[in-house]
């Protein structure tokens, strides 16, 4: 037995890779080796981030200005048909109330003096 | 901005890869966790350093998906946007890591599918220039271009994240959204298409 049983086997088979080909793959997507550049991304990506933490922030209140809004004009609707509905509901009070009086009105012919004989006047005495 | 070459390197080890023996992978998850959590407690500062510890990652499996440089960046950050906006409802016993790569490789996916909209009848399938490697004869990459221009997309991502950036069939499978099997399919596919293309390479080199 060899320490070679200990080593990692290349893969010569027809389906498994071929190093040089891979080597170039390698070299062909290989990443930006400068750390700075790192740097960088990450400074973009953290910028994206936090723009995105603030639109977020104005996300939430603009969220609420329409909340808002929307409850101003529902407020506005209910409170318009409340009126509505109380200056009906006077108005049928009102209505009512003409059709609850006495459907009798008394007539009261009283003579006064007569300005000129013959004549009379007539005074209708209404209970309102 | 302008970037330097990275020399061809060895697949890149991830990021909880324990070498040491001595637990630290452990010592690191238990600190990633911790950021994660102060990170879903609105810490921004906590999600700078999630972004330090996983960006080389994620611009991988981007660019592994998107192909160009340009589009790789923009994935990563929208792949991290995003992220940043689901983190409430990320578990804490998953992987951070898995987790971040499937959101990047969405945004990746969505990308690709944007820009293929936009491209359409305009311009052929191509593969973008990469970074320039002066130690790489031109007319090598000209072929491995083309070569990687006839695979399909999917079979190219399949390809590049396996080989290139080491991950599992099933990894690969979660992040672009197909079986194990299809990916496994895939890798075969690409693998013996840039064998037969690449054939005469080691002559060359």
């Amino acid at each position: 037995m060899t320490n070679d049983m200990n080593r990692p086997r290349r893969d010569t088979s027809p389906s498994g890779p071929d190093d040089e080909i891979t080597r170039l793959l390698r070299a062909h997507y290989a990443p930006p080796a400068d750390a700075g550049y790192w740097e960088w991304l990450e400074a973009k990506v953290m910028r994206r981030v936090r723009e995105q933490g603030s639109t977020e922030w104005w996300d939430v209140l603009s969220g609420w200005g329409r909340a808002g809004l929307a409850a101003a004009a529902v407020a506005a609707v209910v409170a318009g048909a409340l009126t509505l509905r109380a200056q009906d509901e006077e108005r049928h009070v009102a209505y009512e109330a003409v059709l609850s009086q006495p459907e009798v009105v008394t007539l009261q012919v009283r003579p006064e003096e007569p300005a000129t004989e013959g004549a009379e006047s007539v005074r209708f005495d209404l209970p309102y | 901005m302008t970037v330097a070459l990275a020399v061809p390197a060895p697949p890149r080890p991830r990021v909880m890869v324990d070498r040491s023996g001595d637990g630290s992978v452990h010592e690191a998850l238990l600190r990633e966790r911790a950021l994660v959590r102060a990170a879903q407690q609105g810490d921004t500062v906590a999600f700078s350093a999630l972004v330090r510890l996983h960006q080389r990652r994620a611009y991988a499996v981007a660019r592994a998906i998107v192909g160009t440089h340009e589009d790789a960046e923009d994935a990563a950050q929208d792949g991290f946007l995003h992220a940043y906006r689901a983190l409430h409802r990320f578990l804490p016993d998953q992987a951070f890591g898995a987790w971040l790569h499937r959101i990047v490789a969405n945004a990746a996916l969505d990308l690709t599918r944007r820009r293929k909209v936009r491209a359409a009848d305009e311009l052929p399938e191509t593969v973008a220039a990469p970074f320039r490697d002066p130690g790489e004869a031109s007319h090598l990459r000209e072929r491995l271009q083309g070569a990687l221009a006839q695979l399909t997309e999917r079979q190219r991502s399949v390809i590049v994240l396996h080989d290139v950036e080491g991950f599992k069939h099933a990894e690969i499978g979660t992040m672009l959204g197909i079986p194990e099997g299809t990916a496994r399919s895939d890798l075969h596919h690409a693998r013996a298409h840039l064998r037969r293309v690449l054939g005469g390479l080691r002559s060359e080199l």
